[in-house]
């Protein structure tokens, strides 16, 4: 009788692990027969869908249809039609790296528009580096362009760039001791180390830094009294808008009436929403303003709304941008991955994107020459004005 | 053993082998990987949670334990890769027993939060302990193995190691399960107080269940660690243990093969579903609660009979009442 059973459970194992390897083997056969040389030029695309960034991410696909869209209706690159082949990573490191290993053993992607979480980024940067596939991502995190990658580009931001001109900023209106509340992972700790290090070389001080646990954290009273006193004539927050929304609230309630500075993660309509009043006058960093009346970008905002019926965030600017860059670059080298790399890494003018003006540094880091400085006044996001 | 058995252990040691030979694919071999890298650790939980009945949520912070000292090691100490192996099986293994102690007297739901507490102390020290694990930027760069030469592991080389790893483990669960050791565990899960009547020390049984269980975590980790050369404090979360726990439950607790099927299962789901997007994760769940509901001891457990076999097995084995 145990030799029946085992018999049963061997054979289980073998049809189970024999079926599975067929299937996924189909499947990556089926991909890898249709070469890049076909009718259709394909681009991977993977950011979170599900799970606690799954709103950037969602306008990330959308901004990045939108410019295939664009695109293949004007004709495609050289009569080829642009597919997108999205991914789902969960903000799940382990996650991204199946995505990337499954993107890099499919011969017809041509290039990848990557993730939305640093550490994603770089979990599957050395699948990709060592695939020669160039990707497009829109981490933030430092730590990516100490690692000198050659294969991956950042077309957002870094943490240091931004949080040195918000702190700039502040400093210009006159505020010299500033209290910073901040995320505690790798995006909340990067900005209050840059915030803390250009504060000392302009001249100010730092109240204090205080953190909370992303997702987790629900009462800032605590965090905002002790802001309070310790001196802070001002605040900065490094984290997200939700919680920018949270605090914002609380603020009223220990009695601290400070002016509210921030960089880009703040910068979402969902802030207005969530906050209402309470961020009414916020000083935030951004790329990209949703009443811009420049031609291209007042075309980009209008296709976006007929779309998807909303107004589009930094994150679909950038994943739009980021498609059309590639586009535009593959039009010009065609779909070789080397020469691909090489035409981003030594690009000479810059592209005009509805992000501003981009190329890349030594790092493959996107150099900008400056970031808007926006408000909320009446309950909309607009253009600071002194 | 008999010739049969052994027949049947050579075909399925050469299936194993032959795969890289005959799928080229890099995502398929890598799938394979993973696949195997959760099956060490899915049998460490089976033999806290499958044999032992301890109620374990925290298995994922053994895994980034090994991770995280494995690499350290290597990366702060320059250890060779082999020995910051060991030290990480030898970590988790103290770490094991170190839980073990404090939650003693618990069972159940209280066991399941203690561990719990324990996989989120590990998770923000991970975070905060800023000038050893470079906090929540994770470690990036951590060096691949090489085997008698210049060039790093490519995926067949891992493959081999890995699928070498993980039949040694199913062996020696197979080989605890059936042991001494195995039946104390057994009889500890069933009822605490009359295994301990019967001569069983629980808390000596208790604590060797967490230490060898986190051995196995440690080895998964250490792999983990120098195959996809970054961990970050989110690679090792609350989900990842929670997904451990539904591999076990799924395949059968108590099974020792039961929770390496549900691994495959649970793995390969997600990767078949990928071109539904953001509904894959929901047609999982939907699969995982038919088969709750249909097999609630799990798809394999210890009343298992394929049709075919239960006739013959019955006519052999009793006389019909």
């Amino acid at each position: 009788m145990i030799n029946m059973k085992s018999k049963a459970l061997i054979f289980v194992i073998l049809a189970v692990m024999l079926s599975s390897t067929l299937v996924l083997a189909g499947c990556s056969g089926k991909s890898n027969s249709g070469t890049s040389s076909g009718q259709t030029i394909k681009i991977g695309w993977v950011a979170p869908l599900t799970g606690a960034c799954a709103n950037d991410g969602q306008q990330m696909l959308n901004g990045a249809k939108l410019a295939v869209k664009e695109i293949n209706a004007s004709g495609g690159i050289s009569g080829k039609q642009i597919e997108l082949s999205p991914q789902d990573d969960k903000s799940d490191p382990k996650e991204a790296a199946n995505i990337a290993t499954k993107f890099t053993a499919d011969s017809s992607i041509t290039a990848v528009l990557g993730n939305y979480n640093s550490s994603c980024v770089l979990s599957e940067a050395p699948i990709f580096e060592q695939a020669k596939l160039p990707v497009i991502h829109v981490g933030t995190s430092p730590v990516i362009s100490q690692q000198n990658f050659q294969y991956l580009f950042r077309i957002s931001v870094t943490d240091a760039f931004q949080s040195g001109i918000v702190t700039q900023w502040l400093f210009d209106e006159g505020h010299k001791n500033v209290g910073i509340i901040y995320e505690n992972d790798d995006y909340g700790r990067g900005i209050k180390d840059a915030v803390t290090s250009d504060m000392a070389s302009l001249g100010g001080k730092v109240a204090g830094g205080w953190s909370y646990e992303l997702g987790q954290t629900k009462d800032y009273t605590s965090l905002l009294t002790s802001a309070k006193n310790a001196g802070s004539d001002s605040l900065f927050i490094a984290g997200l808008y939700t919680e920018g929304a949270l605090i914002a609230k609380q603020m009223p309630t220990v009695g601290l009436d400070v002016p509210v500075y921030g960089t880009d993660g703040l910068y979402e309509k969902s802030l207005i929403t969530l906050g209402g009043s309470a961020v009414e006058g916020f000083h935030v960093s951004g790329l990209f303003t949703p009443n811009d009346t420049r031609p291209n970008i007042k075309s980009f905002i209008d296709a976006y709304k007929t779309a998807y019926n909303d107004t589009p965030g930094t994150y679909a600017a950038l994943d739009y941008d980021a498609m059309k860059l590639l586009a535009k670059t593959i039009a010009a080298v065609g779909t070789d991955h080397d020469k691909l790399q090489a035409a981003l890494s030594s690009m000479t003018t810059p592209y005009e994107g509805v992000t501003g003006s981009i190329t890349f540094d030594q790092h493959h880091d996107a150099k900008r020459p400056s970031m808007e400085k926006l408000t909320v006044k009446d309950g909309q996001w607009v253009l600071y004005q002194k | 053993m008999s010739l049969n058995k052994l027949i049947q252990y050579l075909l399925i040691i050469t299936v194993l082998a032959v795969v890289p030979l005959v799928v080229r694919s890099d995502y398929v071999l890598h799938i394979l990987v993973t696949i195997a890298i959760y099956g060490i650790l899915v049998l460490g939980l089976e033999i806290i949670l499958g044999q032992a009945g301890l109620f374990s949520l925290g298995h994922a912070a053994f895994y980034g334990m090994g991770a995280y000292t494995s690499a350290l090691l290597v990366m702060k100490l320059g250890f060779p890769l082999w020995l910051a192996a060991i030290g990480a099986m030898i970590m988790t293994a103290i770490f094991g027993a170190a839980l073990g102690f404090p939650v003693l007297r618990l069972r159940g739901d209280y066991l399941a939060i203690a561990t719990l507490g324990f996989g989120e102390i590990f998770r923000l020290i991970l975070t905060n302990w800023d000038t050893l694990t470079h906090g929540p930027m994770g470690l990036p760069g951590i060096p691949r193995p090489h085997l008698f030469g210049a060039t790093p592991f490519n995926r067949v080389e891992y493959y081999y190691f890995i699928v070498f790893f993980f039949l040694v483990s199913l062996f020696l669960v197979y080989r605890i399960s059936g042991s001494f050791l195995g039946r104390a565990f057994r009889a500890l899960r069933d009822d605490d107080d009359a295994a301990e009547f019967m001569g069983i020390n629980t808390t000596k049984y208790k604590i060797l269940a967490f230490a060898l269980g986190g051995v196995f975590a440690g080895l998964a980790g250490s792999f983990y660690a120098h195959y996809i050369t970054f961990i970050s404090p989110d690679t090792f979360t609350y989900l990842d243990s929670e997904m451990m726990l539904a591999m076990v439950f799924l395949g059968g607790a108590g099974t020792v093969i039961g929770p390496v099927i549900g691994t495959i299962v649970l793995l390969l789901f997600p990767e078949v579903f990928r071109f539904l997007l953001e509904w894959r994760m929901l047609v999982v769940g939907v699969v995982m609660v038919v088969v709750m509901i249909y097999r609630p001891q799990g798809i394999w457990s210890a009343d298992v009979h394929w049709p075919k076999f239960k006739r013959r097995s019955l006519a052999l084995a009793e006389p019909r009442k």
